[in-house]
């Protein structure tokens, strides 16, 4: 019994460590391989869907039951760009910002980070900070004539010196607050797209870092 | 002899120059008092008054080399400025450059060090704000927007920061949003008292009686200073009407305070453990910067570097130095105090002022409370922290820039044209408001005009009732 209970800590122990080896190797180059994942390791593209899955969900619980409701149906709050000046709600992309800036600057097991980006920005100085990765990355999830459109696409880069891993995931309209704001807004250009419901806007940008 | 002195004449002299210069620095570095020859430059007015605590900022690392780091990090100047910058929620955080797609705006200028922008001891290339980039530092980032923006076409990005409309950290001055909301004013709004009072109109219950709201309110009688000492008759006098007798607080809550020996003298402490907050304030400004290091001695204004009176150049400032000992005298603290010491031109025009005059009718009970105008409504105002009014006793605070004082002060009383034409203007604050600005800032009519543009009823309702009043008024 006593060598049962042993063995039981000694697989926890085993499991954690793979764990930690496991996110430490999320800085090293892309592998999707299953002998990868069987390893106990995960890849940096696995890491990546992983963070999408989060920040897909609470960007959705954000912009539809927060924002949409308390803004749009009942009326008891505004959502506004300057939120602080008006007391409001700040807008989807805003809140996505602020935790992206969060995350930034909090001490973390590895370094990864991420933000939106569309190819129809209200905010000019977005599509400057687009790498022409991300620019093809966005072309591939968010044109509806790319075999890629609404699926994710992932690549690499390097900025500044560092290689990244670069994975981008289709961010789409899930609540009447995101596209009527969008296709009103007075920076919206003649040439971008009318959004409706399921339309896919932009892309979330997620980045982790190679080690080497 | 001759020979040998000619061969080696400029070796000597060099010796000499060398020792010279060796003995000289030794002198200054361990012996003397001032230490301003060691300094690389002239430190800005920021941070003139704490220069000789050359740690305060140069906090290196233990293992920091010296000679190829100045030793001052982000940390250090967060110290001071750090909850600044919290309060009014920087626009311009680090942690807005840590992504990696800032790459391209970070090749240009490097956001993420407070030292990139503010370097310290170049008085040759420091601008207002302690900045040492030139003025056009925006474009880096923001041409796109400049481009695409209809009223700021033809601006020139030397003037984004400059014109009294942005600021790179507090960028809530003058947001569209509250241009906007405050289009249409009158120069002089209905009821011109300042927020704080506004606030003590619509608050105050009338049925509270006097005792009801000090019930500890202490008078000559329960004075409990020692037997063995004596007192002035007008202290004692002055003291049973101030607001401490009425709150119930006695002499040796600030004389012998947990029961030490009585002392005549009341500290900076002492009176912080009742106002936290207004001593926080007073050591986050310039005159009590130098109480935060107990190397320093109090700021006098000798040290200053705007004009001071000369009678007034050894008096040390504390509390004291602006509160009178035992009584509340708010002619004292809000402008006499003021005077006795600053001697430029905008506070010596301040007596030939409307905001004067309103001031003196407002002591003489002829007008409502909170709308006399001293100095301190302006420089220390009653703001509202953490759900509460205090008076923010960091006089430079709405300073930096002054835009900022067009919020919290003057649309108290001012519609926001008004007001913003005045700041805009330096010859009106240094006449100390005497006469209106004769020049009109543009930044309500651009954030109109946007509005219009995009369709926004409100304002273009509110812009024809103006152009009718407007109208009506030339008919007359």
């Amino acid at each position: 019994m006593k060598v049962h209970r042993t063995y039981k800590a000694a697989l926890k122990s085993s499991t954690l460590i793979a764990l930690a080896m496991g996110i430490t190797a999320c800085s090293e180059k892309a592998d999707t391989s299953k002998e990868a994942k069987s390893a106990g390791h995960f890849s940096a593209e696995q890491v990546s869907e992983a963070l999408y899955t989060v920040l897909k969900s609470d960007r959705k619980v954000y912009a539809s039951k927060i924002v949409n409701r308390l803004a749009k149906d009942e009326q008891v709050i505004a959502a506004h760009e300057e939120w602080l000046e008006n007391k409001a709600l700040l807008l989807p992309a805003q809140m996505f910002r602020e935790g992206a800036e969060e995350v930034d600057s909090a001490d973390k097991p590895f370094e990864f980070s991420y933000s939106l980006q569309s190819l129809w920005p209200l905010n000019y100085e977005n599509a400057k900070k687009q790498t022409p990765a991300v620019v093809e990355g966005l072309k591939a999830v968010s044109i509806e004539s790319s075999p890629h459109y609404g699926k994710k696409w992932s690549g690499e880069e390097e900025i500044a010196g560092q290689k990244y891993f670069v994975g981008i995931y289709p961010d789409r309209a899930v609540a009447p607050a995101c596209w009527t704001c969008h296709n009103e807004h007075e920076n919206t250009k003649d040439e971008y797209p009318v959004f409706k419901k399921n339309d896919v806007m932009g892309g979330i940008v997620i980045r982790i870092p190679f080690s080497d | 002899m001759k020979t040998w002195l000619s061969r080696y004449t400029y070796w000597i002299l060099w010796l000499v120059v060398t020792l010279a210069l060796a003995g000289y620095y030794s002198y200054v570095t361990f012996k003397a008092e001032d230490k301003r020859p060691l300094l690389p430059g002239v430190t800005t007015h920021g941070h003139y008054q704490i220069e000789m605590e050359c740690y305060v900022c140069h906090n290196n690392e233990p293992n920091e080399n010296l000679f190829t780091s100045s030793g001052v990090t982000n940390e250090s100047c967060l110290q001071c400025h750090g909850e600044a910058l919290e309060e009014f929620s920087d626009s311009h955080p680090v942690r807005k450059f840590k992504n990696p797609e800032n790459a391209i705006f970070l090749e240009h200028i490097q956001a993420m060090d407070c030292v990139s922008c503010h370097s310290e001891h170049n008085p040759k290339i420091t601008e207002p704000m302690g900045v040492s980039l030139p003025a056009d530092y925006c474009t880096h980032c923001h041409q796109v927007t400049l481009e695409n923006l209809e009223s700021h076409k033809n601006l020139e990005f030397n003037t984004c920061a400059t014109a009294g409309c942005h600021n790179y950290h507090d960028n809530m001055a003058l947001s569209p949003s509250y241009l906007l909301k405050n289009f249409g004013q009158p120069n002089v709004l209905e009821n011109p008292i300042t927020a704080f009072h506004k606030n003590l109109q619509e608050t105050e219950t009338k049925s509270t009686t006097d005792t009801d709201k000090h019930p500890n309110a202490l008078t000559v009688a329960d004075a409990d200073h020692p037997a063995t000492v004596t007192l002035d008759a007008k202290h004692l006098h002055d003291w049973s009407i101030s607001a401490h007798s009425r709150e119930g607080v006695n002499c040796s809550d600030c004389h012998q305070p947990e029961g030490q020996a009585w002392s005549n003298k009341v500290s900076q402490e002492t009176c912080a453990s009742c106002h936290d907050r207004e001593v926080k304030g007073f050591q986050q400004g310039k005159h009590g910067m130098r109480s935060l290091h107990e190397k320093l001695s109090p700021m006098t204004p000798e040290l200053a570097r705007l004009p001071m009176h000369k009678a007034a150049a050894h008096k040390e400032l504390d509390c004291q130095a602006c509160h009178d000992t035992h009584q509340y005298d708010r002619h004292y603290a809000a402008y006499e105090a003021c005077v006795k010491c600053h001697n430029d031109e905008h506070t010596n025009q301040y007596k030939d002022s409307k905001h004067y005059h309103l001031f003196q009718k407002e002591l003489l009970n002829l007008a409502p409370k909170g709308s006399g105008v001293s100095c301190a409504t302006c420089h220390m105002p009653h703001v509202k922290r953490g759900g509460e009014w205090i008076i923010d006793h960091d006089q430079s605070n709405n300073l930096r820039p002054n835009e900022k004082m067009t919020r919290t002060v003057c649309t108290s009383c001012h519609g926001l044209q008004f007001s913003m034409d005045a700041m805009a203007d330096p010859s009106v604050i240094q006449k100390n408001f005497q006469h209106p600005s004769s020049q009109k800032h543009p930044g309500i009519d651009w954030a109109v005009d946007a509005a219009v543009e995009r369709g926004d009823e409100d304002i273009i309702l509110m812009k024809q009732f103006i152009q009718e009043q407007f109208e009506k008024q030339n008919d007359k």
